[in-house]
């Protein structure tokens, strides 16, 4: 079952990746960026932090479509190897300056997007637990009120 | 039809993953992300050689390597987004050591493989 959910997730990630760096062709060809690659990685990057901090904390959810949406649908969606690849052509071309700008965001933009989306799980979580603990008091109320 | 070929390349990039994952990281991964970084330099290391290996050939004798093995099972195969979200984990739990070495290393030796592959595949 957990294989199938990785399965489900990798076609429609592997499947997405390849959409959006269709949508962004035209931009990486007139400026020489690879910037498909970087948008993605930093959207996964988010996103997964985000979803596993509060999948793990605060959601009541199936360990299948966990793994199907992290390991699965999002870790097929970025990317390492295309990174790598597309700095060494960077490099190649002698693009110096492109290829330390990539490598600088891709690394470091990158794990800021991950904590990021860490902080803003944390911040819902603490809306959440507050939200409730407010709920609560006001029934407390009510119910004194009712029994008085 | 290109959409089907990357969509099963893509299954097969996140099911090996998964199982190098299961196997590797159990393991490892309390001290270190072994599992994520190996996935990345071998990863890395393919691409570089299938995209020089394939390079000069016509696009529709290699639509299978191209699409289904390079943009679907590699790129599902290795991952950003575990690899950003295990480096702050370690800093979460202070590892600021292994922080630094697997973000350093991951780079490094990720773009030295792929380099080494690009070589490689031209022969």
């Amino acid at each position: 079952m957990s294989y199938f959910a990785v399965a489900v997730g990798g076609f429609l990630g592997a499947i997405s990746r390849f959409g959006v760096e269709q949508c962004f062709a035209g931009l990486v060809r007139s400026t020489g960026f690879p910037w498909g690659t970087l948008i993605i990685n930093l959207m996964g990057c988010f996103v997964l932090s985000l979803f596993l901090t509060v999948a793990l904390d605060l959601l009541v959810i199936s360990p299948f479509i966990r793994l199907g949406v992290a390991t699965g649908f999002i870790g097929a969606f970025t990317t390492f190897s295309t990174f790598s690849l597309e700095t060494v052509q960077l490099l190649q071309k002698h693009q110096f300056g492109y290829a330390g700008l990539y490598l600088f965001s891709s690394i470091f933009l990158c794990v800021a997007m991950s904590a990021f989306g860490l902080v803003v799980a944390r911040g819902i979580e603490e809306f959440h637990a507050n939200k409730q603990q407010k709920e609560e008091s006001v029934s407390d109320v009510e119910a004194q009120k009712v029994w008085s | 039809m290109e959409l089907i070929i990357i969509g099963v390349g893509g299954i097969a990039g996140a099911l090996t993953r998964f199982g190098i994952g299961q196997v590797v990281g159990s393991y490892y991964f309390k001290r270190f992300p072994l599992a994520t970084f190996l996935i990345n330099v071998t990863g890395s290391f393919l691409l570089g050689f299938s995209t020089s290996h394939i390079a000069g050939l016509p696009m529709s004798q290699v639509i299978i390597e191209h699409d289904g093995f390079q943009i679907g099972f590699l790129g599902a195969y290795t991952t950003h987004s575990t690899f950003a979200y295990e480096s702050i984990r370690l800093v979460e739990d202070g590892e600021w050591k292994n922080f630094f070495i697997y973000l350093a290393g991951s780079a490094v030796v990720g773009l030295l493989s792929c380099g080494i592959g690009y070589i490689l595949g031209a022969y």
